[in-house]
């Protein structure tokens, strides 16, 4: 169960070396002759480069807290996907070409030789982990397997040996500035038709800017969002968001794509795809950046974009034009993710929300992986949810904030070839949705990932059919009244309204809209 | 005593001896954390088996009633939960359904420790075996329906993760072959294992 090999074209559109068509099934990978050499050497690097990859390697006690923390484990029941045994994959080969006791005793010492059957056991396991993180939370060391996976990857990188599902969006985003490849053409094309059911729906015309010089924000948000249900719907939440604000924001089909999908390539691969954003907010002269709901980019951010390009003091910290709110967390970055906006806007009384439109809908919420454990965003997303909803329900303790669980597709392999691998380290997450189903009839998944609403979907098909998958802005647009609206006969997807029929101005809940920000919005 | 009251007197020691079988098809560390660790969401496999088995147990036992027909709808969810699970995993399937037939032996085996004083029950076997026989042919089409289901998924995924461009047909220019789903196979099936 494995997906498929990078293909040599999407590794040659970034220059990635050992490019060339393999195929996992075939005894031959076509390994560069001084495989071993390259590999070793890698290491050697990366070791000197990075402390804490050193110090993985060395301090593990082998005390078993992660071992049945792992979704891929806890669903495939290999033991090889044990936190501390996949780590092992590589820690016996550090121990046999970097340590004394290794070099000396071999075996004893629990090294391995690097050969191909442990090349492709380290490949093999390198995809099998979704980086989440969930087992640093239990190590008492905090050793983090992810970052050790992480290593694995860009050392099999260096051989070639990474997954098309990864690089082909990579190249794709790379080249034309989203993982689809979308041209910007295309992609104005589909805003227009996500306008039009808008205004189906709202009666109102929104007509976003696209590459628009002078805005005040640049938006960026993963791909997915406006190429995938129900991603889409979410985007559309944004747009009326914006729109209602009237902020003074534009998007870029230069900067399309908030998913770094880079990341699960190397650490460079991602501080090049990380800059493509900072050079298109330099060009368009905004002040600062929003980001839509993403997890991986958010955790690229947070983490590691302040050491690869940051920091951004040519932007200014991102203050929000409605309420004034300083976003002091984001002084490096310069990018604000939407759940803390709009949750400081509905703090200050800046939406008008009937959240009886959502009455239809019995909510949880998962915690994403990045969100959560990368950044410790707990408790927005639920003051938004429960600001726009009135029923919300939350999964058992051990499975949501920094104990939650990965949907199962993190990390660059939501592909359909390792579906059933996919199902497997997506049970734990779907089984604690099923309990609050069986027991609150809830009916509705909420989540601020892009990955999460395409792999959540699959997964719930699976695991708890009927249940529906939603990114919050969705759930969001669902209550906001907009100004001049008419009255909503149905929600974002086109199901009817379930409340009673009223004028929305009646029940209006908050403070009169905010002002609208100047005009001038060029359409390309 | 009959069948049904000796099964249900020792009802936890054939559901142990079941579950042990449907574990000796795990490795085993994993089986010891499957079989020890308790928490059904830290460890829902584990859950999922104990109660899916118990469920179907009491469901056969009911059956065993002089009229009774096994209430197939019982038992319907308990071995729906199971056979989802043994589904995915990497299991063939006769590996995945195997442990229903196990519940025979583990029955056999508490019958067979009574040594002679359990001859009477041997005659009641045939009945719970022929239970067993029918659950194991609706075991075959969840089976199969869980397979189907799987492909589906496969199929809907790529055109569902593509929808708005679907809708811009003909204006997609790109160089992911993932979008088809198939990157630098050679069409070989990806569920063998490498080695
Ligand atoms: S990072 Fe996540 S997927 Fe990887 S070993 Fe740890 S728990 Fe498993
Ligand atoms: S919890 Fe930490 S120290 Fe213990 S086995 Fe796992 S990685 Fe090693």
């Amino acid at each position: 169960m494995f997906c498929w090999g990078a293909k040599a074209k999407s590794l040659n559109a970034v220059g990635f070396p050992n490019a060339r068509d393999w195929n996992p099934t075939e005894e031959d990978w076509k390994l560069p002759e001084n495989w071993q050499e390259i590999f070793l050497e890698g290491m050697r690097e990366r070791l000197s480069k990075y402390r804490s990859f050193r110090l993985f390697m060395d301090i593990c006690v082998r005390c078993g807290a992660c071992a049945d923390k792992c979704h891929f484990f806890i669903g495939t029941g290999d033991p090889k996907n044990m936190p501390v045994l996949r780590a092992e994959l590589l820690r016996s080969v550090y121990r046999r070409y970097f340590t004394k006791a290794g070099k000396m005793f071999g075996k004893l010492a629990g090294a391995r030789d690097l050969d191909l059957k442990v090349l492709k056991e380290l490949w093999y396991y390198a995809f099998q982990c979704t980086e989440c993180r969930r087992c640093s939370v239990f190590c008492p060391y905090g050793i983090d397997t992810a970052e050790i996976t992480i290593i694995v990857r860009e050392l099999l990188n260096l051989l070639g040996l990474n997954i098309q599902w990864t690089m082909g969006p990579v190249a794709d985003c790379y080249m034309k500035g989203n993982h689809l490849g979308i041209e910007p053409h295309t992609m104005v094309n589909i805003f227009e038709t996500m306008c039009d059911d808008i205004e189906t729906l709202t009666g109102i015309k929104i007509t976003p800017s696209f590459n628009r010089k002078g805005a005040e924000i640049l938006f960026v948000t993963p791909s997915g969002d406006f190429f995938a249900d129900p991603g889409t719907y979410t985007c559309m939440g944004y747009l009326m968001l914006f729109h209602e604000l009237g902020l003074d924001y534009t998007w870029s089909t230069y900067a399309a794509e908030g998913g770094n999908f880079g990341f699960f390539t190397s650490n460079e691969m991602a501080k090049r795809l990380n800059s493509k954003i900072y050079a298109e907010a330099k060009r368009l002269g905004v002040k600062w950046i929003l980001g839509g709901e993403c997890g991986h980019m958010w955790r690229v951010m947070n983490q590691y974009m302040d050491t690869w390009n940051g920091p951004a003091d040519f932007l200014e910290v991102p203050k929000s034009p409605v309420t004034g709110t300083v976003f002091e967390n984001a002084r490096s970055t310069r990018m604000t993710h939407i759940i803390e906006f709009t949750a400081d806007l509905i703090r200050h009384g800046k939406l008008k929300l009937d959240p009886r439109r959502n009455d239809h809908l019995k909510v949880t919420f998962h915690d994403s992986c990045n969100t959560s454990r990368a950044m410790g965003i707990f408790e927005e997303p639920r003051y938004v949810i429960k600001s726009v909803c009135n029923h919300f329900y939350e999964m058992p303790d051990g499975t949501t904030r920094e104990q939650t669980f990965c949907c199962g597709s993190g990390s660059g392999f939501n592909a359909g070839e390792n579906m059933e691998l996919r199902l497997r380290g997506g049970l734990p997450r779907a089984n604690a949705v099923k309990y609050v189903r069986d027991k609150y009839d809830v009916n509705m998944l909420a989540n601020i990932c892009a990955i999460d609403r395409a792999a959540l979907t699959t997964s719930m098909n699976y695991w708890n059919p009927g249940m529906g998958v939603t990114g919050v802005h969705e759930l969001v647009a669902n209550a906001l009244i907009m100004t001049g609206e008419k009255k909503r006969e149905t929600n974002m997807r086109g199901d009817p309204l379930d409340m009673p029929v009223e004028e929305p101005e009646a029940e209006a809940g908050a403070a009169a809209p905010a002002d609208k920000a100047a005009g001038g919005k060029a359409n390309v | 005593m009959d069948l049904k009251s000796f099964l249900l007197e020792k009802r936890t020691s054939v559901l142990e001896r079941w579950l042990g079988d449907v574990l000796s098809s795990y490795p085993s560390q994993t089986a010891e954390f499957i079989r020890n660790r308790k928490n059904q969401f830290a460890n829902p496999v584990g859950n999922i088996i104990s109660e899916g088995i118990s469920g179907i147990f009491d469901g056969l036992l009911a059956g065993l009633e002089a009229d009774a027909q096994p209430d197939a709808g019982v038992m319907a969810d308990f071995l729906e939960d199971i056979i989802k699970v043994r589904a995915i995993q990497d299991f063939s399937a006769s590996q995945a359904l195997g442990f229903i037939f196990s519940l025979k032996k583990a029955v056999r085996d508490e019958v067979g420790a009574l040594g002679e004083g359990g001859e009477g029950l041997h005659k009641e076997l045939g009945r719970l075996d022929g239970s067993i026989d029918r659950l194991a042919l609706a075991a075959f089409d969840v089976y199969s329906q869980c397979r189907e289901r799987i492909y589906e998924l496969k199929a809907n995924e790529v055109r569902n993760q593509t929808y708005r461009i679907l809708q811009q047909a003909n204006l997609i220019c790109g160089t992911n072959p993932a979008e088809t789903g198939k990157g630098g196979g050679n069409g070989d099936s990806p569920e063998k294992k490498i080695g």
